[in-house]
């Protein structure tokens, strides 16, 4: 009965103009943002972070939400028709996609990537629905210390699944621990590293920090590339051309299911995610399939599983931000940090306090998802001619959305240099192959961590023996030891291998 | 990379992970100046102090790793062009820098402009026209419509 209760509160918040408005303009910008190359959803999302200042928080998170999941829907497009990946999440498609288009089977390639999307997308919204409440609930029944190892243990995994080197990734959210630690300790009301500076009283604004890094560095790492020529596949985008046909329904039900449930569980771990999901997707259809060498060379699977877990993934990814304020990637922590920017902190309780917040959000990710087969099938077409924007047009726009996002958060043009300043961090950090994801991710964290580890502190007068003593911390402190002493174990079973070391 | 004749001693890794070693002792130094502890518990330099150790230990473990292997880098190799790009970094600072005293309708023309012809190496037609369009596109969306007090700068007299 609470639940039809809930539902029904959802339906009301997620309904009203305004928030339709904001799922639509969320979807669409998502996947415009999906369809260009070098614009990914964390930039976007820093770039609407400032905006939402002036919006209701629920309108806000929808809006962002749909930005992230539509682009997931977005990013198979340049993937097929030009063998570059729209976001990173859509990679993978690149393999199998783009030779269904050169085979002139563009359309059914796009269209069973929109179908497998939407069905893995709204499976992904229902687990969601589920998976919060009962996980809230058992949020509920741990203390400060366990918060503390779960925040610590989070940033460790998503160091760890980085994909690049683990160092270099401990080494950026250390950094990003120190960034987030500039301004007024909220305990002591002490300045911390403000050197005297008005502007850095107040910390370094989130927005700021992610328009620099993601917006502008992207910008400039695209701009530093020589460009080689890219062949935009010519393929009708007519409804009937975008329909599948019954062979490839057979072929791509089985992996659409499998890669919903992949990607869902994939996108509840901390460092897992849409990356990570579409790629274990691939790999496991490559295993199951009875055809293995058809993969590489136009296998339909080798579309619809990946495309599906990445959407999926992406409700997932909502379980550990909404229920215990834990984001598993970059994206989730700008969108935490849009839930601060409106002054609540997501968390067990944001179910039971501000059920509006969270139904909202969960009713528009159906609306989204339903509003994204509608738009991506029939107006694929349009996204498609979006490719041939030019880069004149395009990336100096980029860069002053950026700066004038910087400017609105706070009114001061003194944010202006320091959004350009990491903007040019930002880019020497992709040159050295250090992940601004983790930075982030720590930056954000960084000021809950602080509070809790010091609240648990304080509970014992400074004794950190509340680590030990209590199991569910012991036992997550143990795995953040294991999971940092790894590295070594590689190392020593490497040299017995006499194979490369590579951390 | 750095050698000596016929062995190689360093790559980046060693001095970008040195430089990020020297700068985690000075937010340590700087914690410490800070209280890192009060009768109550942790004080407001703890966290930042942990930080920094992290950050330096971590350092000191990539930058051994460089010392020991030098020939396995993990950086990102790839054509550049560096005009494009300088001229880029060089108009954003410069943006940055000159945005209020020129006000946002000059500085952002002439930013954009520079990118157009500079960067992007477009007519000086195509340059001026679509500098043109966009600044004032943008000023009457953000300015007018979503009263974004830009600072106007040597144009304050029109407005």
């Amino acid at each position: 009965m609470d639940f039809l209760l809930n539902f029904g509160l959802g339906l009301k918040t997620a309904f009203s103009l305004v928030n339709l408005f904001y799922c639509f303009l969320g979807v669409f910008l998502g996947t415009i943002v999906g369809v260009l190359p070098g614009l990914g959803p964390a930039a976007t999302i820093s770039l609407l972070l400032s905006i939402t200042y002036r919006m209701d928080m629920t309108g806000a998170i929808i809006l962002l939400a749909g930005v992230y999941y539509g682009a997931m829907y977005g990013g198979s497009t340049t993937s097929i028709l030009l063998r570059v990946p729209g976001e990173a999440a859509s990679v993978v498609t690149c393999i199998d996609g783009h030779e269904m288009a050169k085979r002139g089977r563009a359309g059914a390639a796009l269209g069973i990537s929109a179908f497998g999307s939407f069905i893995a997308g709204t499976v992904g919204v229902v687990g969601l629905m589920f998976a919060a409440p009962t996980l809230s609930d058992w949020a509920l029944m741990i203390g400060s210390p366990e918060y503390v190892m779960l925040m610590i243990m989070g940033l460790t995994l998503v160091t760890y699944l980085s994909g690049r080197s683990k160092i270099k990734a401990l080494m950026m959210a250390a950094l990003g621990l120190i960034l987030g630690s500039v301004g007024m300790d909220p305990l002591s009301s002490q300045f911390r590293f403000t050197f005297g500076i008005v502007s850095l009283s107040n910390g370094i604004d989130i927005p700021i920090l992610a328009m620099g890094l993601f917006g502008i560095a992207e910008i400039l790492s695209n701009v530093g590339k020589k460009e080689g020529p890219t062949e935009l596949i010519k393929t009708s985008t007519s409804l009937r051309n975008l329909l599948p046909n019954l062979g490839d329904w057979k072929r791509s039900i089985g992996p659409i299911v499998r890669g919903t449930f992949v990607g869902f569980f994939l996108g509840i771990l901390p460092g897992g995610g849409a990356v990570i999901a579409s790629f274990a997707s691939y790999a496991i259809e490559r295993r199951k399939s009875k055809h293995p060498e058809e993969f590489g060379k136009g296998a339909i699977e080798g579309v619809a599983g990946p495309e599906s877990a990445n959407n999926s993934a992406t409700a997932g990814a909502f379980v550990p931000l909404l229920t215990l304020g834990i984001p598993s990637n970059a994206v989730m922590a700008l969108i935490l940090a849009a839930f601060m920017i409106h002054g609540v902190t997501p968390g067990p309780l944001i179910i039971k306090n501000n059920p509006e917040v969270f139904w909202g959000i969960v009713v528009s990710m159906y609306i989204g998802n339903l509003l994204l087969i509608i738009l991506n099938v029939p107006l694929i077409g349009l996204f498609v001619k979006l490719l041939k924007v030019p880069n004149l047009v395009m990336y100096p726009l980029v860069v002053l959305v950026c700066f004038i996002g910087a400017f609105t958060t706070g009114n001061n043009p003194f944010d202006l240099l320091i959004v350009g300043i990491l903007g040019i961090i930002g880019y020497a950090m992709q040159k050295l192959d250090y992940d601004p994801a983790p930075l982030v991710l720590a930056f954000v964290v960084g000021p809950i961590l602080e509070r809790t580890l010091r609240q648990s502190l304080m509970i014992t007068g400074g004794d950190p023996s509340i680590f030990f003593t209590r199991p569910v911390s012991r036992i997550l402190l143990i795995a953040i030891i294991l999971f940092l002493i790894s590295p070594l174990f590689q190392i020593l079973w490497r040299r017995r291998r006499g194979q490369p070391i590579n951390i | 990379m750095w050698s000596m004749p016929g062995k190689k001693l360093m790559n980046i890794d060693t001095f970008s992970s040195l430089f990020l070693v020297l700068f985690a002792f000075w937010v340590c130094y700087l914690s410490k100046r800070l209280l890192l502890w009060s009768p109550e518990g942790p004080s407001d330099g703890f966290f930042p102090f942990l930080g920094g150790l992290a950050l330096g230990f971590f350092g000191l473990c990539l930058f051994f790793r460089s010392l020991l292997n030098p020939g396995q880098i993990s950086t990102v190799k790839e054509a550049t062009t560096k005009t494009r790009l300088l001229i880029y970094i060089g108009s954003l600072i410069a943006y940055a820098l000159f945005f209020e005293l020129l006000g946002f309708l000059l500085a952002t023309f002439f930013f954009l402009f520079a990118i157009g012809k500079g960067a992007e190496k477009a007519s000086w037609k195509k340059s001026l026209i679509i500098s043109g369009l966009s600044t004032a596109t943008c000023f009457f969306v953000f300015y007018y419509l979503l009263d974004v007090p830009f600072p106007l700068g040597l144009l304050k007299a029109l407005f």
